[in-house]
């Protein structure tokens, strides 16, 4: 992990993994990076965390996982969103945006 | 579904891994390209992706976690592993599932009779609502209801159905040989009640009643099967029985019986709209059975109560006999196994300690086995193993132990109750339907679960102690002391319980024993009897059933080889009773409606003298006392207390109903009903001076006693061609010596014997085989310390002295308790007794010294090993 990037707040790693396969289908190198992108390096995911996230989350039927070939003509495991999976983000979305909402409004009172 | 899935991906494990296996590697290939990309060689840009993603091992363990039970992987791990680890030490796993197996085992057996018997309901409708009727008047106590009370009694109930049976013998011929079967009457209503359907044809019924028709027969499917072949054609055929013809309407099913399948069919019994002054018995005849159905939502005290209402206004009606009648009810359940609850709540109280005992000396041997092992707990818990895991580790090999130990049970229940089924006695009711049957198993296999659970998870614990996370490094002599207190608890409560068992089987054995050589009253030594039916169709009269037996009786006692001969109508300990009323002359009883009530039989001149009952005073019978002598009777000293009390009953008048008789003599008491049950008032008439009426009615079953040195085949086949000389149609029945009666009498109580003291005896071996492994425990562990003080000058004796004492002081504390438990827990025995108090000083310290000297000699072989320790070699190792 690089220096100054913010270590991310337990369970923000699931919303920003559906949020990233919101777009379509990725593998997990692709999220990781996707997500470094999205965050113009702001947000860096600890590697060894997301896999074991990912497989989580698929256990429990909010991911797909399929084997596809990627960009660089290799067998890759490509996650997408399942319903439950769509409907999972959008709660956890308004869940962020009141928890953000809240912490901000403590931190310019105070 | 998460858990399905989990579930499917435990199954795969194989596919999964290499999946995650390809998925990481995937990540680490487009990393590294990415990096070379960046200007990196491809050899650095393969480290640093590497790094990058971090602990492979646990990165990949934490990815498979996510998808499937982890913990149920390294369950399949750790039996594998148990599996592994048994094997390679036979020794202690065949120890270890013998001793489980003979607990489990036993267990299993025990709980199949007592499911069987007492907890499987009776195979009747509605069981709940059926009971058994019972009269009672005065000082008769329980008894079986008179006919013509029945008659009354079922016109003017109406809270409740009820049916009457009376068992009764009938001789069947004209298919094959004469043969005798046993049977009940039964009144309309009996089939009904118990809701019994036929396999075939029909029951009767009250119609069949109503109509008349009485000639008919149901078969038991046994019956049907051995004499008559299974005739599928039977229905509607005709048989011959007590040379009447009988119509066969039904054949019931396979599992059908009532009080056991010796009775074998089922006729209708004539008292339904029978003229009562036609039955040639009188309100003081008590041999109905009668079974009874409460009608659905009426309670068991509304039934009471309107029994209550009408025995009053039967004693209105028949002020003479039935003044104190009452009718009380007993539960049909309670009837049929009330009688055997106690001994098998006992044995099944037994064999549980024996479970107990089997149990902690395989946790004994656990616990020496685990400590043993403490290298690998401490290297596994350097590796990181947590306590947690090493105690499941553990845990799941005694289960593993306790699995193989139940299936041996299990294995060895079959053959103890395929040995029940041999030489198990018949009279233990529903002995027969016992089996292995699927509730019976299930308990068996939970409580071997609980068992392995509780029992494993004590050494598993005490094995890991001290080792998780900083206590890595706590004395071994800690754990060790700990682990001996735990094994010398086990032996000191194995002692004690041992202890218990082996108390309640001496006293029991006492009792047996007591039993056995209680006076009975005659003699069964060198005698055999015999029964013989004078059936009604070719002994119609009086006059025609007294030349019969006239010459019955001669032709028998014409042989030399007979020493005597006599009969009576109801012969000891062969279920065969008859009470009757009497009136006592100058005996008056309490209260004027108390009628003196005792057992009547009919006897023939020589009975006494053929059976050994001795006479107290006055004469015996003699042939003169017959139809055309005076009236007479003999008493037994029972009736001389309760009726004569103060006087001289020799030349005292008692009456049956008929003329006054005189009493000539008064004979010793016999123990007619049972060894353990005192003797009843009884009187001995003559049989040829028994009234027309009640020798035609009551009189026809003829028991035969002779005396002889001949052995037993010889005398029978010499009784049998006496008696087909005389007459070929007359059947000779249930012919055996007298003692097989008696033995026969005592086979319930001699073969509760024998388990309790077969669960005792094992007990004790379990107990003693526990101090053997604990001495010899403690020996291997101080050898060392031996050999320094034999080093240092100890003598040989001193050493063998010290382990002996070791010994001796946990033979000495579990015995305490185990007296002190043992003398609270005797009371509740108290009841299969006889004539032993359950703190029976003697039986008590007989158990405790047996128990001691077996523990002190298994305590013997470990002190003599610790004597033979080589000091030399004992150092240098």
């Amino acid at each position: 992990m690089s220096k100054g990037s913010p270590s991310l707040p337990y369970g923000t790693l699931d919303l920003l993994v559906l949020r990233t396969l919101a777009g379509g289908a990725r593998h997990g190198y692709g999220i990781l990076l996707q997500i470094h992108d999205a965050s113009s390096n702001l947000l860096r995911i600890e590697e060894g965390s997301l896999y074991p996230a990912l497989h989580r989350l698929e256990t429990s039927g909010l991911l797909k996982a399929e084997w596809m070939i990627s960009d660089n003509n290799r067998r890759a495991k490509y996650y997408s969103l399942t319903a439950k999976g769509r409907r999972q983000l959008a709660e956890e979305e308004r869940n962020w945006a009141r928890v953000a909402e809240g912490v901000s409004r403590v931190l310019r009172f105070t | 579904m998460s858990w399905m899935r989990r579930l499917l991906n435990t199954l795969r494990r194989r596919t999964l891994d290499r999946e995650i296996e390809d998925e990481l590697r995937f990540h680490v290939e487009s990393r590294a390209a990415d990096l070379q990309r960046g200007g990196m060689s491809a050899l650095d840009a393969q480290r640093e992706a590497r790094r990058l993603l971090g602990n492979d091992v646990s990165l990949r363990d934490r990815t498979r976690e996510a998808d499937n039970w982890v913990w149920l992987e390294t369950a399949f791990q750790d039996v594998r592993y148990a599996a592994r680890t048994l094997w390679r030490a036979p020794v202690f796993a065949i120890a270890a599932t013998l001793t489980l197996a003979i607990g489990i085992g036993a267990n299993t057996a025990m709980f199949a009779v007592v499911y069987g018997v007492l907890i499987r309901p009776l195979p009747y409708a509605d069981v709940d609502r059926l009971y058994a009727l019972f009269q009672t008047s005065g000082r008769a106590g329980r008894t079986r209801v008179t006919p013509l009370d029945f008659v009354d009694l079922q016109a003017q109930v109406h809270s409740m159905r009820i049916a009457g049976l009376v068992g009764n013998g009938f001789t069947f011929t004209g298919q094959g040989d004469a043969e005798l079967a046993i049977g009940h009457l039964v009144s309309g209503e009996f089939f009904d009640l118990l809701g019994a359907k036929p396999a075939l044809g029909r029951t009767f019924g009250p119609a069949d009643e109503a109509a008349g028709t009485n000639d008919l027969i149901v078969l038991s499917h046994r019956f049907w099967q051995r004499r008559f072949g299974g005739d599928p054609d039977i229905v509607g055929r005709t048989v011959t029985a007590n040379s009447r013809s009988f119509t066969v309407v039904g054949v019931m099913k396979p599992d059908f019986s009532y009080q056991g399948a010796r009775y074998q069919f089922w006729m209708p019994l004539p008292l339904r709209g029978a003229n009562p002054d036609k039955l040639p018995i009188n309100r003081n005849s008590r041999f109905v059975q009668v079974v009874a159905k409460l009608n659905a939502g009426v309670s068991r005290d509304a039934a009471a109560a309107e029994l209550q209402s009408v025995a009053a206004s039967l004693a209105q009606a028949y002020p003479a006999t039935d003044r104190n009648i009452s009718f009380v009810l007993s539960s049909l359940t309670e009837e049929t196994v009330g009688g055997v609850r106690d001994a098998l709540t006992l044995l099944g109280a037994a064999v549980l300690l024996l479970l107990l005992i089997a149990c902690s000396n395989v946790t004994s041997l656990l616990l020496a086995r685990f400590t043993k092992r403490r290298t690998e707990v401490l290297v596994r818990a350097a590796l990181g193993a947590s306590r947690g895991r090493l105690v499941r580790q553990f845990v799941i090999e005694t289960l593993v132990l306790y699995s193989v130990g139940t299936a041996a049970g299990i294995v060895l229940a079959i053959v103890l109750l395929n040995l029940l089924r041999t030489i198990g006695p018949v009279s233990i009711p529903r002995v027969t339907d016992v089996g292995l049957v699927m509730p019976v198993l299930a308990v068996t296999c939970v409580t071997s679960l609980v068992a392995a659970l509780v029992f494993g998870l004590l050494p598993a614990l005490q094995a890991t102690r001290g080792f998780s996370g900083s206590g890595m490094g706590t004395r071994t002599a800690t754990v060790d002391r700990a682990h001996q207190r735990l094994r010398a608890a086990i032996v000191v409560a194995q002692i004690a319980v041992a202890l218990c068992l082996l108390a309640g089987a001496s006293l029991v054995a006492r009792s047996l024993v007591n039993l056995q050589h209680v006076d009975k009253g005659f003699d069964p030594e060198g005698r055999v009897t015999f029964n013989v039916v004078l059936p009604a169709a070719r002994f119609p009269d009086a006059p025609a059933m007294h030349a019969f037996y006239a010459r019955l009786l001669d032709t028998i006692a014409a042989r030399p080889e007979f020493t005597s001969v006599g009969t009576t109508t109801a012969f000891p300990l062969s279920g065969q009773d008859l009470e009757n009323g009497f009136v006592v002359d100058g005996y008056a009883p309490p209260s004027p409606d108390q009628q003196p009530v005792a057992a009547l039989r009919g006897v023939s001149a020589d009975y006494t003298t053929a059976m050994g009952i001795p006479i107290r005073a006055g004469r015996a019978l003699t042939p003169a006392d017959d139809q055309r002598g005076a009236p007479v009777a003999l008493v037994n000293e029972t009736f001389v207390r309760r009726f004569f009390a103060g006087r001289n009953p020799i030349g005292g008048r008692i009456s049956v109903g008929g003329p006054w008789r005189t009493v000539v003599g008064v004979v010793g008491d016999v123990r007619h009903r049972a060894l353990a049950t005192d003797a009843r008032p009884e009187v001995l008439l003559p049989w040829v001076q028994l009234d027309d009426g009640f020798l035609t009615a009551w009189a026809r079953g003829i028991s035969f006693v002779v005396r002889s040195d001949l052995e037993l085949a010889a005398a029978a086949s010499l009784i049998r061609s006496q008696v087909r000389q005389l007459d070929a149609n007359t059947p000779i029945i249930e012919l055996q010596p007298v003692s097989a009666l008696v033995d026969e009498s005592v086979a319930e109580p001699r073969f509760r014997t024998f388990l309790l003291s077969s669960f005792a005896l094992t007990s004790v071996c379990l107990a003693a085989v526990g101090i053997f492994g604990v001495l010899s425990y403690v020996v291997s562990e101080r050898t060392r310390e031996i050999g320094i003080r034999m080093a240092l000058g100890a003598r040989q004796r001193t050493i063998f002295w010290d382990v002996l004492t070791a010994g001796g002081s946990l033979v000495a504390i579990g015995t305490v308790l185990g007296l002190a438990g043992g003398v609270a827990l005797m009371r509740w025995i108290r009841g299969l007794l006889f004539q032993v108090s359950p703190a029976d000083p003697a039986t008590l310290a007989g158990a405790t010294l047996g128990l001691a000297v077996i523990a002190l000699l298994a305590a013997l072989i470990p002190a003599r090993r610790a004597t033979r320790v080589n000091p030399v070699i004992a150092l240098r190792s």
